[in-house]
């Protein structure tokens, strides 16, 4: 694949496609620097330590039933880690479309964020939630 | 986590794994995710799937088990 425009971007959130309601993804995994350093070192030893991954969403507002907010208002009171899927077009996944996925929960949910005149969206940040960490497949 | 074969319909507005609105697919749903996906109306579990692999249904191919045994993968004497 060669340098692409994010246009089809697939994201799903328990199951439900709700591509059509984001307009921005962002994936992130990072695994924590721990300094292990000691005395009569030149330069600092750092190991990787416990990994971390987050998955954040902007999305348009809808309250309507089965729609966002009915939704993410529920996984945000819920402690049950639920799967959160992105792929980067609308094909097939493959090495070249590969899907990233998390078990996720919600810690924070905002049901309106915006000014007078602006689109009603909302950032949905989904959080770790399982040893598997973010996981990547291409077939 | 135990995951039981089951046939639903996408009844929702919305794809649902992949499946669009109106289509029927069987799949192993886990059993928290099933009944989320039900409760908002995603999907509706149109009926259980019975496990294809019946005990005795099947045989490993011939040799398979020695072969692994001398290679100590796993199997405890006693």
């Amino acid at each position: 694949m060669a340098k692409f425009v994010l246009k089809t971007a697939v994201v799903t959130v328990d199951g439900d496609d709700i591509s059509d309601h984001v307009s921005e993804v962002t994936i992130e995994t990072e695994r924590e620097e721990v300094d292990v350093t000691s005395f009569g070192a030149a330069n600092r030893e750092i190991l990787a330590g416990l990994g971390d991954a987050t998955i954040t969403l902007t999305v348009f507002q809808d309250f309507a039933s089965n729609e966002i907010d009915q939704n993410m208002f529920q996984h945000s009171i819920e402690n049950d880690p639920f799967e959160v899927t992105v792929k980067p077009t609308n094909a097939v996944v493959s090495a070249t479309n590969p899907e990233y996925s998390m078990q996720a929960l919600l810690f924070s949910y905002s049901p309106i964020a915006g000014a007078v005149g602006e689109a009603s969206t909302t950032e949905l940040v989904f959080r770790n939630a399982a040893q598997a960490g973010l996981v990547k497949a291409y077939t | 986590m135990m995951c039981l074969l089951g046939k639903y319909e996408v009844t929702g507005p919305r794809i649902y794994r992949g499946h669009h609105p109106g289509e029927i697919f069987e799949a192993r749903i886990g059993p928290n995710a099933e009944a989320r996906a039900i409760a908002r109306g995603s999907i509706t579990l149109l009926e259980r799937v019975p496990n294809d692999l019946r005990p005795n249904s099947y045989q490993l191919p011939a040799g398979w088990l020695t072969t692994a045994a001398k290679k100590g993968s796993g199997i405890a004497n006693g």
